[in-house]
């Protein structure tokens, strides 16, 4: 498939399936299992999978138009997690589990307890979790559960945890790249619904996308949010970098931070609402900062991989370390 | 989907980069020994000698075809040796707006004599041109031009006026400027012409303007009765905005608008890797220097592959270099607080002297080849506000 036939049938499965009264239901604590259904549907789930393994044989470049449009749309559930999972697990020779799998952030051993943390755990019926220099594959249904109650990520616990083991697998890692890429598609929806309103909306006698002050911030909100498209881009390159990984998380989220700020202060107080739909956007975002390390996180780890580097300038390590 | 889409990604093809090892070795050899409060000068310190230097070894004019003396390499030949030129801080003026700009602009809008006669010379670095933009009093509004060339009987075209802020006119050959051939300036884009000026000659004075660091780059050049022959006109007559907004696409698109203060970075990452412990603030700030690089570089590769296409991108090139200058100007101001964040600290003279000049010249940053606002004002256009 080329790169626009993706963007477009992803975007339509998108708008099929990811409408803002389901992703309302969802927050409500509604069952996922028919929005699911739809997108599990479209064929997309073994996209990452090898051809020799029964999926598609694509590349995460290729799939990036899909986490762009799920990012769009708000998407609250792990689409993108559960597809980078499959091809994973399909690539150790396991079988994946039917249904919804989540990445979790972070896999502690205490005693004979396995405890991590799972965004989008709720919504999940199989977990990756970092183990060592893998991940392992659990159910949920073997773990207690507690909810964080904002929404970013449950808190799961498996005693005697046992399940398939998943070599060289970086969950955190590729956590932050799915999110990075679906919150670069957030924003673009962003700013398309804050250019709309400045255009329909009028104050003293002209739309407010007419006011000079206006169209300054509609231009840096522009920036952004190209500026946090090129950052995904370059870590769907390269996704054996983890350093092209750090990149997009710290750029986009940095970016993040100002393109809601922009979006909530264009709309005025009706952006404030709950039935207008600019706060699924912004919901999906504060979580996706919130996810897989901060950009605090990332960026003391890329501080640490360009001060033990012994590459000659900062170029050379963006170059032969982010972009590869 | 945005109403505005971001541009595809795009890599350097293999025999571009292929070429950087070989400008990598020729920069070490050429700026040992060269401080770094120097080398932070870049495109702003003009050597004619160094520039000649690397028109021998093939490295100007590489996007200009070969019957013209060029390479034929393209624009990613071109990005792959100024990322080089500026992350080392060569002292590239004499000849950077000539191969960024004039080159391109005269291969694309001159007459066939006209690039027959520049254009070798160019890739030779025998002659150098600057850029006649701005006016006194003009500023930002660059639509507003006094300087007239107007036709004689003959053909030929009676030049006055004055241009400012004109980088490197003292060590230029040529000047390419933007002045009105007909109407006035309350026509504003209408009657604008691009013309090519001999400036070695009696009737134009160059008067060099020093900045704040007591270097001479910028100069005022005034034009007193001068007279150009009706081939220096250089595209359409009166199609002059259209060319210097095309012009300017090739200014905002650079690894120059992200790299301006990347010789403060390698000299301060040198002090960093010297001392025995650091503060997770100084780790987490070399993080997000080298994050924001990463896409902005992104971002200039994709507009590059879009004036390689043939392309205008000009909204594009302005949101970068809008998004670049920031990240330029960001720099000192965090080095300079990561630096002084210990007051028992002892940073080398070097480092300090750069930071010196990096912090004192980054103001300019966002003004050279078009203000913030005037960028943003282009940007709010390409998304349909204005």
């Amino acid at each position: 498939m080329t790169d626009s036939l993706i963007t477009e049938t992803a975007d339509r499965l998108m708008a099929d399936h990811v409408t803002p009264a389901a992703v309302r239901a969802l927050a409500a604590g509604g069952s996922p299992a028919a929005l699911w259904a739809g997108l599990a549907e479209s064929g997309f789930l073994d996209a990452l999978a090898s051809e020799e393994a029964g999926g598609a044989g694509l590349t995460e470049m290729d799939m990036l138009p899909v986490l762009l449009a799920a990012g769009r749309h708000g998407l609250p559930l792990p689409f993108g997690a559960t597809i980078a999972a499959r091809a994973a697990i399909a690539a150790a020779g396991e079988t994946a589990p039917e249904g919804i799998i989540a990445l979790a952030a972070s896999g502690r051993r205490d005693g004979g307890n396995l405890i991590a943390q799972v965004p989008a755990g709720e919504h999940a019926e199989g977990v990756l979790v970092p183990d060592g220099d893998g991940a392992i594959l659990l159910s949920v249904a073997s773990a207690t559960v507690e909810t964080a109650g904002d929404g970013t990520a449950c808190r799961m616990a498996w005693n005697g945890a046992n399940g398939p083991r998943i070599a060289g697998f970086d969950a955190l890692a590729t956590g932050a790249r799915i999110e990075a890429a679906e919150m670069a598609g957030a924003m673009e929806a962003m700013q398309v619904t804050t250019l709309r309103y400045a255009n329909d909306r009028s104050q003293f006698g002209r739309a407010i996308g007419k006011f000079q002050a206006v169209q300054q911030q509609l231009s840096v909100m522009t920036e952004l949010v190209h500026g946090a498209r090129a950052a995904v881009h370059v870590a769907a390159a390269a996704p054996g970098s983890l350093d092209a990984t750090a990149a997009a998380k710290v750029t986009v989220g940095e970016a993040a931070a100002q393109v809601v700020a922009i979006a909530h202060a264009v709309h005025g107080a009706i952006g404030m609402t709950e039935e207008l739909d600019l706060h699924l956007l912004s919901e999906r975002i504060r979580r996706g900062r919130l996810r897989y390390g901060s950009e605090r996180h990332w960026a003391e780890r890329l501080g640490q991989a360009v001060l033990a580097s012994q590459e000659a300038t900062l170029l050379d390590f963006v170059r032969n370390r982010v972009f590869s | 989907m945005s109403s505005f889409a971001p541009l595809p990604y795009a890599t350097i093809p293999a025999e571009d980069e292929s070429l950087r090892a070989e400008v990598k070795a020729f920069l070490a050899e050429a700026l040992a020994g060269m401080p770094a409060e120097k080398r932070a000068r870049s495109w702003v310190g003009a050597d004619p000698a160094f520039s000649r230097a690397l028109a021998k070894r093939g490295w100007l004019g590489l996007s200009l075809p070969k019957r013209y003396g060029g390479a034929e390499r393209g624009f990613f030949a071109r990005f792959v040796i100024a990322e080089e030129l500026l992350a080392a801080g060569a002292p590239v003026a004499a000849h950077w707006i000539t191969d960024r700009q004039s080159g391109p602009l005269i291969l694309r809008y001159g007459a066939e004599a006209q690039r027959q006669f520049y254009l070798p010379k160019i890739c030779a670095g025998e002659i150098f041109f600057c850029i006649g933009m701005s006016e006194p009093n003009s500023g930002s509004d660059l639509a507003s031009v006094r300087t007239r060339a107007e036709r004689q009987p003959d053909g030929s075209f009676r030049l006055n006026g004055r241009k400012i802020w004109t980088s490197n006119a003292a060590v230029c050959d040529y000047m390419i400027a933007l002045v009105r051939t007909s109407g006035v300036p309350e026509d504003r884009h209408k009657g604008l012409s691009q013309v090519i000026i001999p400036l070695k000659q009696e009737a134009i004075t160059i008067r060099p303007i020093r900045d704040l660091a007591g270097d001479a780059h910028f100069a005022e050049v005034t034009f007193d009765d001068v007279i150009l022959p009706a081939d220096a006109l250089i595209g359409e007559e009166g199609a002059g905005w259209e060319q210097v907004n095309a012009e300017l696409a090739f200014e905002r698109s650079g690894p120059e608008r992200i790299l301006s203060s990347m010789v403060l970075v390698d000299t301060w990452l040198a002090y960093l890797k010297s001392l025995p412990k650091l503060s997770t603030d100084d780790v987490i700030l070399v993080g997000r220097l080298a994050a924001h690089l990463a896409s902005l570089r992104a971002l200039s590769l994709s507009v590059t592959a879009s004036l390689a296409a043939g392309e205008s991108p000009v909204v594009h090139a302005a949101l970068l270099k809008d998004l670049g200058t920031t990240y330029e100007q960001m720099i000192p101001q965090a080095v300079a607080a990561a630096i002084a964040a210990d007051p028992e600290g002892d940073p080398p003279g070097e480092l300090m002297r750069t930071l010196a000049y990096t912090m004192g010249m980054s103001p300019s940053f966002s003004l050279r080849g078009g203000t913030r606002e005037i960028l943003r004002g282009m940007i709010a256009r390409g998304i349909g506000l204005r």
